[in-house]
């Protein structure tokens, strides 16, 4: 038995990028760009694909490098999957797609939606990324036994900040 | 690796949040702990090690049974993943920015007319 208890969060960031917006919108469509900055710092991207088009397919896996995988007590050959579909593709200014994380045996632990603007300051461009997380926290019920609600709450957090930071 | 990192990752086992909700019971030796996980010594032994590197756990320095139990304010700084997730976004964002800097400082050293974006030297992907 289990019990699924589901957690949406919302994230908006906005910052100014010193970059035409054709080139910030190839960083953000071409899987070879993406690869270069999508990774979170101690991860590299050694699969990036992009199938910008609206119903195209997104995947991305993440692999730590030996340090961060040492650190994080990873079993060698660990590595993060990220899949996910285009929703909405409007060159060169908007882009919505799903994004979803696994854990490393392939069960999804975040369904997430995440949204690109990019609006055309001359010569610089301001970009809003709005990202959604919702997790999915299957635990078993044994686990929760005893506990207090804040554990509850906090298992569900982290299983989606465990999808959220491979994402 | 900066500690509320190190718990992240420590918390990114299912197994490990496993023993920490047990240990949320109450106080216990690894021999317990072992148990009802159907683990080897050895194997749990590796679990609470990065736990308590992570500053989650602590244990008693009685050498037979060096009971293990929760840190305090172990989960300080950990329950509020949405901030976390902010981090991972704007870190993302960050890198975004660097690689732009990096591909026009690129194009605008004068190789070849019309010469493509390279990527810079020094990246690791």
């Amino acid at each position: 038995m289990t019990t699924i208890q589901m957690q949406r969060r919302e994230v908006v960031l906005t910052r100014t990028l010193n970059a035409p917006r054709e080139l910030v919108w190839q960083a953000w469509t071409e899987p070879k760009r993406m690869a270069v900055w999508w990774g979170p710092h101690g991860f590299t991207t050694p699969v990036c694909e992009a199938d910008v088009r609206k119903g195209g397919a997104l995947r991305i896996v993440m692999r730590p490098d030996e340090e961060m995988r040492v650190a994080m007590g990873l079993p060698p050959g660990a590595e993060f999957r990220m899949g996910g579909v285009f929703e909405e593709v409007i060159r060169p200014e908007r882009l919505a797609f799903t994004n979803n994380a696994f854990d490393m045996e392939g069960n999804q632990q975040l369904a997430g939606y995440t949204t690109v603007t990019l609006d055309d300051l001359g010569g610089k461009t301001r970009i809003t990324v709005t990202t959604s997380a919702e997790g999915e926290g299957p635990v078993a019920a044994g686990m929760l036994a005893g506990m207090e609600e804040g554990w509850s709450q906090m298992l569900e957090r982290l299983s989606a900040y465990a999808a959220g930071a491979q994402a | 690796m900066d500690p509320l990192s190190a718990k992240f990752a420590a918390l990114a086992d299912p197994t490990r949040r496993a023993i920490l909700a047990r240990l949320a019971l109450g106080e216990t030796t690894v021999l317990e702990l072992a148990e009802p996980f159907a683990m080897t010594l050895p194997a749990v032994s590796k679990h609470l090690k990065v736990l308590e590197h992570a500053g989650l756990i602590t244990r008693g320095r009685d050498a037979q049974r060096r009971p293990c139990r929760l840190a305090p304010e172990a989960l300080k700084g950990v329950d509020d993943w949405l901030e976390t997730y902010r981090r991972l976004w704007e870190e993302r964002l960050d890198r975004l920015e660097d690689y732009l800097t990096r591909i026009q400082a690129a194009e605008a050293t004068p190789k070849r007319r019309g010469a493509k974006a390279r990527k810079p030297k020094g990246d690791q992907q």
